[in-house]
């Protein structure tokens, strides 16, 4: 099964996100603060990370550009930055910190279940 | 390179000044009375004004008066000249808002010292409120689209759920996004209405304000109850409200009371610990109502209590947590629209103390 590491700081969201994912057949495992969702996608690798960037306890962009090195660089699983802040520029910023994809909220369940489901083929094609 | 205006009967001692400014850089203008300076000044908006006391039409006691009354022009500094080297005259000064004093005969050094203390004191001020302003547009820029966008977020995606999943979804599964969007609804319906509130009460003069004072309520202590009350069940903290209340009647309308003390008790409960009391308490003695509302939660610095306001919520990159800071401006604009009175004493980790003050 493929297993979706999420990092949210809302409750109501991340329930709302699994709840998403979960109608695909995706294993959710849910973190509110950003180090302790790093440590779990260190340990357990999962097929795609999802991404708040208003984290109780460090900065998700900061956050990303560590982990995506601590995870392999360009073989790291995809990193979706799913945020509030909206518009080119942030896109931009996010992609240049490590992103791989940037959804914004409020956004369309069908659009954000598309994406992850993309970029878990992507990971599963590459053979983890 | 700064605008200084310099208002002087006397055209040696115009030129003398004009010439040493203009020596360090700065562009001078020049008026021969009090009259023809306040019209210059009004035109031409300097950073500082210097200007003698003794003049025909208008002194200079009678321009700084005009100074310091107009919105446009009043904290612009202004450096007294005088012939006078008396204590009272300077006093004078000082007192109508004058931000230094020469006494005639000064030296060119006098007068460029003088001159750049109130420059560099100028450029602090500005680059203050530079820094303030900057930082309520960042927040606006960044929380208010936030604050609306997280329960639009639920709705719009509950919603979209549902439409997916109909033929699958289990009722527990309809119940819970029909619960999510209704709350988050309540959320965002409450965000608009403070906006709305806050703005209203903005913008009211003073004819309005009258008309919003005109009430009476004959038991402010059943309504207190009843808002904290329920503010306590929405967090499920009900054991935590600690009630003390005497039965007074208050100047106030029913629902602006309600709106006061909703807004700061949510906020007691906010930012307080599940477990940790919440104590609202309110007395009467020497014709003063004193309401309190006491937390034990995270607490605020003098820094923080200062910066209060409006879009200015804090920490925001530390703390998920809801709301744009409007809650705590609407209550304290509300108690001071009933001309009353409303204090904070916060420590780090301690807690929070409020405490408004009415004369019943």
């Amino acid at each position: 099964m493929s297993y979706i590491l999420l990092v949210e700081d809302n409750q109501a969201n991340a329930d709302m996100m699994m709840r998403i994912l979960n109608t695909h057949g995706f294993e959710v495992r849910h973190y509110i603060k950003g180090l302790d969702g790093a440590r779990a996608a260190r340990a357990e690798r999962p097929d795609v990370i999802l991404m708040d960037f208003n984290l109780p306890d460090i900065d998700g962009r900061t956050l990303v550009l560590t982990l995506k090195q601590q995870l392999g660089g360009l073989n790291s699983p995809p990193i979706i930055a799913v945020t509030a802040r909206t518009g080119a520029m942030e896109e931009t910023l996010a992609k240049r910190f490590g992103c791989d994809a940037f959804i914004s909220k409020p956004f369309d369940p069908q659009a954000f279940l598309s994406m992850v489901i993309q970029f878990v083929e992507r990971t599963h094609a590459r053979g983890k | 390179m700064a605008k200084i205006v310099i208002i002087d009967d006397d055209a040696l001692m115009c030129n003398m000044i004009i010439e040493t400014l203009a020596e360090k850089g700065h562009e001078t203008f020049s008026a021969l009375d009090g009259r023809a300076g306040i019209a210059l000044i009004e035109n031409k908006l300097p950073d500082l004004v210097i200007s003698d006391i003794m003049m025909p039409e208008l002194d200079g006691y009678q321009c700084l008066e005009l100074i310091r009354s107009n919105s446009r022009i009043d904290t612009i500094p202004v450096i007294l000249l005088s012939g006078i080297n008396e204590f009272g005259a300077i006093r004078k000064g000082m007192v109508l808002g004058a931000d230094d004093y020469l006494v005639k005969p000064f030296s060119h050094e006098d007068l460029s010292a003088a001159v750049e203390t109130q420059l560099k004191k100028r450029a602090l001020i500005r680059n203050h409120h530079e820094t303030t302003l900057s930082l309520l547009r960042k927040n606006i820029v960044y929380s208010l689209p936030h604050e609306f966008r997280t329960p639009l977020q639920l709705i719009m995606g509950h919603g979209h759920l549902l439409d997916m999943t109909y033929n699958s979804a289990t009722p527990v599964d309809i119940q819970e996004s029909a619960r999510v969007i209704v709350s988050a609804g309540k959320r965002l319906q409450r965000l608009i209405e403070n906006c709305l509130v806050y703005t209203q009460l903005e913008l009211a003069d003073e004819k309005e304000k009258l008309a919003l004072r005109n009430h009476v309520l004959r038991d402010s202590a059943n309504v207190i109850t009843e808002v904290a009350r329920a503010r306590a069940e929405k967090y499920q903290r009900l054991p935590d409200l600690t009630l003390e209340l005497s039965k007074t009647a208050l100047r106030i309308s029913e629902d602006d009371l309600r709106k006061i003390v909703d807004e700061l008790v949510d906020n007691a409960l906010k930012f307080s610990e599940p477990g940790s009391q919440v104590v609202i308490k309110s007395s009467y003695h020497d014709s003063t109502y004193t309401l309190t509302i006491e937390d034990h939660g995270r607490g605020m610095t003098d820094e923080q209590i200062k910066n209060m306001g409006a879009y200015m919520q804090f920490d925001r990159a530390l703390f998920e947590q809801q709301g744009l800071g409007l809650g705590f401006t609407i209550a304290r604009r509300l108690v001071e629209l009933h001309e009353g009175k409303l204090d904070i004493s916060s420590t780090p980790n301690v807690g929070t103390l409020i405490k408004i003050c009415f004369k019943a």
